[in-house]
């Protein structure tokens, strides 16, 4: 795991990795943690272009040269999977970060504490069950192994089950009952008596429908309602910003 | 017999009562995602069904009834979503409606011409005049209610609404007794059953004027109720903002000496005694400022209730991430985190076990285009449930009403949800509000 800090100032720069490595033992994990610290936004930019790639990078806002928000977009061209932590003095930034899908944000002067609890965050994030991957047999291309955080939704056409991920769509017979059962643990939601959802890829829920990110609908079932949204409601409450 | 203008009567007929199933229904119940062109469609099958049994058994009533029903039942499950119940339900009410439509305006066109009752199915032009008659009252009766369902939908008791909807309930059975006078044989003056009529239909429109004036009142009433409350938190945070003014004039003040100090012992060059000067400074670091989340009334709210929690001993963790400007009525955010933490407060206010700790965590963020709250405080005595909702431990009765119930009315009017979760020892309300965020900002600030 590769974490850099962005700021073009030096003795803020040396507090935050300061501060992450005092958080560092808390870290459950045997990967090597690499920490790295960036003067400016074009430094980092050309540490992309070096084929370097980071899992969670905290960039403060109020640069020289490139700023925050320009040096986020271009990445985000780059890699729309890094966490994003915006570090600001500018409490009325906060706004217009939330086009550039932040992860959370800190406000200077960020204290320990704060830190520590940004941090842990981002890092349970990056662990998380979206990374996990889940065992498929399908019947054209055999055993399939998927990455959660790919699939978009599973749909089932009486004996077969259509499972839609952002690659493409893939066949196999099982029940969905089953499914849902195997796909509990990582909050799919059965919207409907054929339809089940991974909650990340939801944009809205209406009575009757829901819509996806990708501008999909599906039909919700009146019945199940209340309870789709109550799970939605929990998914939401434990995430995180984007 | 069948001649143009009788055509044209029935065609009339069918059209006016496929377009009153409509509007009722428009009014009542909510519409499914359905396309222009299917709504056309299915409209234009009922109208084809009505007009055709219309033309065929005109002579007779039980199918024609029949028919109607079935139609109207057509149109409510193909364009309609809701629970079975109310989609069989309203079809029968508006069939209901209808016939007692038809007899008014029968009775009316009797009256008024002077034709025979037994003419007026085989005389097309009375039939004519009937169905311009009809046409006028429902559409005005459907917009009466309709209106008055929808503005105030939510806002009352189901009981008074049940109360004013018996009020059209019972006229209809008066109108059926005057119907039932007038037809009698040997009574051929009809000017004492139509005054009576009017005066029925004033004392229906007048009392559901009076009763929407009444509910509006209430309404505008409990709006200023929340907009006081929300200027005396504003008052509060001002003299808050005042305080700590006045707190960062002093800090100023200390700095300048610290720097003072600093600079004597770095000039000194006594090092050891510097560090440490420096290390008991960083305390500054910790201390908690004012709150500034971009959005006054949060914030008003907010260090409200932080100081009333501060006051009763709780403590009080906050986690804020918040667009300045949200897209949710400031009374109802309001309504919503004010309950909320009174709530909270409430029920550590409640805690006399001191080995149970008095703590509030109010965690508020923006994520996927929703407002997601989540408040978490401790317990003593566990709250009990009365049905759906939850016994008040509040002493006056005052205050009844702008608990977890209006909460949840508040959360459900903007679209969101509200789950609540106990486990032991707390008790944890989530909150969706989807809000969107305003885009205009000034760009000069990121240069």
């Amino acid at each position: 795991m590769r974490i850099g800090f962005c700021d073009d100032d030096k003795a803020f720069l040396e507090l935050l990795a300061s501060y992450c490595r005092e958080c560092l033992p808390f870290v459950d994990q045997d990967e090597r943690v690499d920490v790295e610290c960036l003067s400016s936004g074009e430094e980092l930019l050309k540490a992309y272009r070096l084929g370097k790639t980071f899992d969670i990078l905290f960039i403060d806002l109020k640069m020289k040269g490139l700023n925050g928000f320009e040096t986020a977009r271009q990445i985000r061209l780059i890699d729309n999977e890094v966490i994003i932590i915006f570090v600001t003095s500018l409490a009325n930034s906060v706004l217009k970060c939330f086009e550039y899908k932040p992860f959370w944000y800190l406000v200077k002067p960020v204290t320990r504490k704060n830190f520590k609890n940004v941090f842990m965050k981002a890092v349970a994030e990056r662990t998380s069950a979206s990374r996990a991957e889940c065992v498929f047999s399908t019947r054209t291309e055999g055993t399939v192994k998927l990455c959660i955080g790919n699939i978009i939704y599973l749909e089932s056409l009486s004996r077969r089950i259509r499972l839609h991920a952002t690659d493409g769509d893939y066949f196999f017979y099982a029940g969905i009952n089953e499914e849902e059962k195997k796909l509990e643990k990582y909050d799919f939601i059965r919207i409907h008596k054929s339809y089940l959802v991974n909650p990340h890829y939801i944009k809205q829920i209406n009575r009757n429908w829901l819509t996806l990110t990708d501008g999909g609908r599906l039909p919700v079932s009146g019945r199940r309602f209340k309870a789709v949204y109550d799970r939605y409601t929990d998914y939401l409450a434990r995430g995180s910003l984007s | 017999m069948k001649d143009l203008v009788w055509f044209v009567g029935e065609a009339g007929t069918s059209l006016f009562e496929v377009i009153l199933f409509y509007i009722f229904f428009n009014g009542f119940l909510t519409r499914k995602e359905a396309q222009r062109i299917r709504t056309s469609l299915v409209l234009a099958i009922a109208f084809a069904v009505q007009f055709a049994v219309g033309t065929w058994f005109y002579d007779k009533q039980v199918i024609m009834l029949i028919s109607s029903t079935l139609v109207a039942v057509f149109i409510c499950f193909a364009l309609y979503s809701g629970s079975l119940m109310t989609r069989l339900f309203s079809p029968l009410l508006v069939v209901v409606f209808m016939v007692a439509l038809e007899l008014i305006a029968t009775m009316l066109t009797v009256a008024a011409t002077r034709v025979e009752l037994h003419d007026v199915n085989t005389n097309p032009w009375v039939k004519l005049i009937i169905i311009f008659e009809k046409n006028l009252l429902g559409r005005m009766a459907v917009k009466v209610v309709t209106y008055f369902r929808r503005s105030f939908v939510g806002s009352i008791k189901t009981i008074y609404q049940l109360m004013i909807l018996i009020v059209p309930a019972i006229s209809l059975v008066l109108i059926y007794v005057i119907l039932d006078m007038m037809l009698k044989p040997g009574k051929d003056d009809v000017s004492l059953p139509i005054t009576g009529l009017l005066c029925l239909m004033y004392v229906n429109i007048m009392i559901f004027t009076i009763f929407e004036a009444f509910m509006r009142q209430v309404n505008k009433e409990y709006r200023y109720m929340l907009m006081e409350k929300q200027l005396d938190l504003q008052l509060d945070h001002y003299k808050q903002l005042a305080e700590s003014r006045s707190r960062v004039r002093e800090m100023w003040h200390d700095f300048r000496n610290h720097i003072q100090c600093i600079r004597i012992l770095f000039d000194k060059g006594d090092m050891e005694t510097l560090g440490e000067y420096i290390r008991n400074l960083t305390d500054y670091e910790e201390r908690a400022n004012v709150l500034d989340t971009g959005n006054p009334v949060i914030d008003a709210l907010l260090s409200n209730k932080q100081s009333i929690a501060a006051r009763a001993g709780i403590r009080f963790e906050m986690e804020l991430v918040l667009p300045p400007q949200l897209e949710i009525p400031p009374a109802d955010i309001c309504s919503i985190l004010g309950n909320s933490l009174d709530n909270a407060i409430e029920a550590c206010n409640r805690i006399k076990n001191p080995g149970i700790e008095k703590m509030i965590r109010l965690s508020l963020a923006y994520k996927n285009g929703y407002l997601v709250m989540e408040l978490v405080n401790t317990f003593e005595e566990a709250p009990q449930r009365q049905g759906k909702h939850f016994k008040t431990w509040k002493s006056s009765p005052q205050f009844h009403g702008l608990g977890l119930q209006s909460i949840e009315r508040t959360v459900e009017q903007n679209g969101g949800n509200m789950k609540i979760d106990i486990d032991e020892g707390t008790f944890t309300l989530k909150i969706l509000v989807p809000a969107g965020i305003q885009e205009t900002l000034p760009e000069a600030e990121h240069a």
